[in-house]
């Protein structure tokens, strides 16, 4: 059970990921929670076996205070995609979510299921962004796509 | 290890009914008659029992075919058995064959009547040491018939020095050859994805792999070279902005501008590094994140609150319940059925842990914030970045206002710094190239092991590999063949030595026998050569064959009875006599079948001797597969079959 992103959204952020850089991407979560969030905001999955690249098993410290809002808009986002409602559907579907053996408190299906969020949120970053260079005009076009697509 | 046969059953073989042939003295039952004289009239079953013989000993398997000729044409019957009483080295093992006439099969039975119970097996079950010597050839020289005598003789055959191999175990050398070519080709089997199994193979893999690490050399090198060139490059951009910035510093018509519009940009610098980390941080917070986001948790929440999720009963609840007698509404849980149906609900419920984990995402949502517009923010950032292109533009345009000179050196410096900027976004990509271990970007910019470090290593790993097996293959045929050629070579200079002691030896024997060295055994080469200094009758050839069989047995480690099948066949009487003699000297235990014909000349010689019995056997043709048997000398020597005839 691991975070998975795959190489080739590693290869499209090299130019605005550095360790200890001011003006960088500090960690690889960072670029995994940016296809993330997208992913979960357009309820959009992608392809499981794209996610080739292992990068933790566990939540990074700097994002250990917000696992379970992760984990909350996951489970709001499946709820959308499945189009369920009934208390007994959403039980089952944090049943099958959630595990409290794993460090992560997710399943393997839940991490499965992040991983593909991140897949669909990638598709959707490099649809709409090119080329990235430089961190500030990345998060400028990134907001911009986000307000677009919320706004569709 | 020394073997002596103490007693042969029969029953339902062929015309035997039931047969016992002891081969015991009544006094002591665990000692065998030196000399067994057993008479048969033919038709009788010698043939019969000397093959069971061979086949019981060694543990031989029979086909149906032979099965089913064991089956007794005279009346009906549907099983069948042979059974053989040995002592091997002081201890006494029984040997049995069942014989299934109706399925055409047969098994084994092995017992040990000294042993607790029986110490009864039903498979062939001598102990390791017995099975491994008692091989189908070792068998065939000690359970002898007429033919096996006339091909030690016959310069046709080899069954001379055929049985020195198997009696010294060179036929294991041979066996062991066959092995290491059983080894040699499981091992290609084993490395069939290298394909390479000879030495032309292996050089040329040699090659390849010489080839790569080259390679690997010169991308490393090439590597370093590009690495030292764009540091100094980029070292080389930097010193050419600061003495452009020099010359514009140091301008005093426009040295206030330049250093007004320097700190501007520094400043503006910091506030895009912080509108980055600002926005950078406030999107970390899911909740934050968009509007939409925002507004799907709280309805998350909201749901969660309505539904009252987590559900307060736990799945615990319901295993723990179907561990009592009686539920909460009081009806009894009388059984099984109805624990399963509560176990059943259990499963559909969260477990306490999980309610923990549930309760915990429920409260991060409960009282998460409003979502806060960043789009202040984002205009903020993107007025910044503006700000600070257009104040890099202004500066660039300071250069207008330099005299001439100056102007012409900014330009110089410029266009150098525009070429130099070019080299180096050429040198990172020569680099990336280089180095990336990115499968995607290998594989857009087609790169191979030439081209790419990683690559190479990969291909080099793959290749020595390759290597390592193929060599080891190569290795592994080169010592089967080494090995082959010296067990060869010890098969070739044993057997030299061991024919030229088995000649010396069997020809002292002959001598001491004889009483004369008129007759010798010359040589052994595939059969053995009787050479006569007054010629040498068959008699005097067989009694050599004789002689060097007993001679080979001698110096073996095992000691077994000799069993012969028609010893003096059609040989004249003089010839009769000088086997009779000889023969008992030769062996500790012997067991002889012949007809009432043969009987004139060899048993007088062999009447010589002490410790002899005589039985005679023939069928009673008074009841069908009844066997009459004699164990008396008068009877034996007066025995005469209508159905032989007299040859001597």
């Amino acid at each position: 059970m691991t975070f998975r992103l795959s190489n080739q959204a590693k290869s499209y952020f090299k130019n605005i990921f550095g360790k200890g850089s001011d003006d960088k991407l500090d960690i690889l979560w960072d670029e995994y929670y940016i296809c993330l969030m997208i992913g979960f905001s357009e309820v959009k999955i992608g392809d499981e076996a794209s996610a080739d690249s292992e990068i933790t098993k566990t939540f990074p410290q700097a994002y250990k205070d917000q696992r379970y809002e992760i984990m909350a808009s996951l489970i709001a986002s499946e709820i959308d995609r499945r189009g369920i409602s009934k208390v007994k559907d959403i039980e089952n579907l944090m049943l099958s979510i959630l595990d409290h053996n794993s460090s992560t408190e997710l399943s393997s299906e839940g991490h499965r299921l992040m991983n593909r969020y991140v897949a669909g949120g990638f598709e959707i970053i490099k649809e709409n962004i090119r080329e990235v260079n430089e961190l500030h005009m990345f998060l400028i076009k990134y907001y911009d796509i986000l307000i677009n697509v919320t706004n569709e | 290890m020394n073997i002596n046969l103490l007693k042969l059953d029969f029953k339902n073989i062929r015309d035997f009914r039931e047969l016992t042939i002891p081969l015991f003295k009544e006094k002591d039952v665990n000692t065998p008659f030196h000399i067994s004289l057993i008479q048969m009239p033919n038709g009788t079953g010698k043939t019969t029992a000397i093959n069971l013989l061979r086949s019981i000993v060694c543990g031989e398997i029979l086909e149906k075919e032979i099965v089913l000729s064991y089956q007794p044409t005279r009346y009906k019957c549907d099983e069948g058995y042979f059974g053989v009483l040995l002592i091997i080295d002081r201890d006494l093992y029984s040997l049995g064959m069942h014989f299934d006439y109706r399925n055409g099969v047969m098994k084994y039975e092995t017992s040990r009547p000294k042993e607790v119970g029986g110490g009864k097996s039903f498979s062939y079950d001598l102990p390791p040491y017995i099975r491994n010597v008692m091989t189908k050839n070792f068998t065939r020289l000690f359970v002898f018939d007429g033919e096996f005598s006339e091909n030690i003789l016959d310069n046709k055959k080899t069954e001379a020095e055929t049985s020195i191999k198997f009696l010294y175990f060179l036929d294991r050398l041979e066996l062991l050859k066959i092995k290491a070519d059983t080894l040699l080709e499981n091992k290609r089997k084993s490395t069939k994805d290298t394909k390479v199994h000879t030495q032309q193979g292996l050089t040329k893999l040699e090659t390849e792999e010489k080839k790569l690490k080259q390679t690997l050399v010169d991308l490393n090198k090439q590597l370093k070279k590009f690495k030292e060139e764009s540091v100094s490059t980029s070292q080389e951009i930097e010193d050419l902005e600061k003495k452009n910035d020099e010359l514009l510093s140091e301008n005093e018509t426009i040295q206030a501008e330049f250093i007004e519009f320097t700190t501007k940009i520094s400043s503006l610098e910091n506030d895009i590094r912080n509108g980055t980390n600002i926005i950078l941080n406030i999107l970390r917070t899911p909740s934050q994140f968009s509007l939409k986001m925002n507004d799907k948790l709280k309805n998350l929440s909201e749901n969660m609150s309505k539904l009252k999720l987590p559900r307060s009963v736990s799945s615990e609840f319901f295993k723990e319940l179907s561990d009592e007698d009686e539920c909460i509404c009081g009806r009894p849980i009388l059984n099984d059925s109805i624990k399963k149906k509560i176990l059943e609900k259990a499963e559909q419920y969260l477990a306490a842990d999980h309610i923990t984990t549930t309760n915990c995402i429920k409260g991060s949502i409960r009282n998460m914030d409003d979502y806060k517009e960043l789009s202040n923010l984002r205009d903020n950032l993107y007025s910044y970045i503006n700000e600070k292109q257009q104040l890099i533009q202004a500066k660039d345009l300071l250069k207008l206002r330099l005299d001439e000179k100056d102007q012409e050196k900014a330009e110089k410096i410029k266009q150098e710094i525009i070429r130099l900027s070019s080299n180096l976004v050429d040198l990172n990509l020569y680099i990336q190239s280089l180095e990336t271990k990115n499968s995607a970007f290998q594989e857009e910019f087609s790169l191979n092991e030439y081209e790419n470090i990683n690559l190479c290593q990969k291909k080099l790993i793959e290749k020595r590999k390759r290597l390592d097996e193929a060599s080891d293959t190569v290795n592994f045929s080169n010592g089967v063949s080494l090995f082959k050629k010296m067990m060869d070579n010890i098969i070739s200079s044993s057997i030299d030595k061991i024919k030229e002691d088995l000649i010396s030896k069997s020809n002292t024997r002959i001598s001491q026998l004889m009483g004369n060295k008129d007759v010798v055994l010359e040589k052994i080469e595939g059969c053995i050569y009787v050479d006569g200094k007054k010629g040498v009758s068959q008699g005097q050839s067989l009694a050599v064959a004789y002689a060097f069989l007993s001679t080979l047995f001698e110096d073996s480690p095992h000691k077994v009875p000799f069993i012969v099948d028609s010893p003096v066949g059609s040989l004249d009487l003089k010839v009769r006599r000088e086997v009779s003699d000889l023969i008992p000297k030769l062996f500790a235990q012997l067991i002889v079948f012949i007809i009432s014909s043969e009987r004139n000349g060899f048993v007088e010689g062999i009447g010589k001797y002490e410790d002899v019995q005589f039985l005679t056997i023939y069928k009673d043709e008074r009841e069908t597969g009844s066997i009459a048997f004699h164990t008396d000398k008068k009877f034996f020597m007066q025995f005469h079959s209508e159905n032989e005839e007299v040859q001597v």
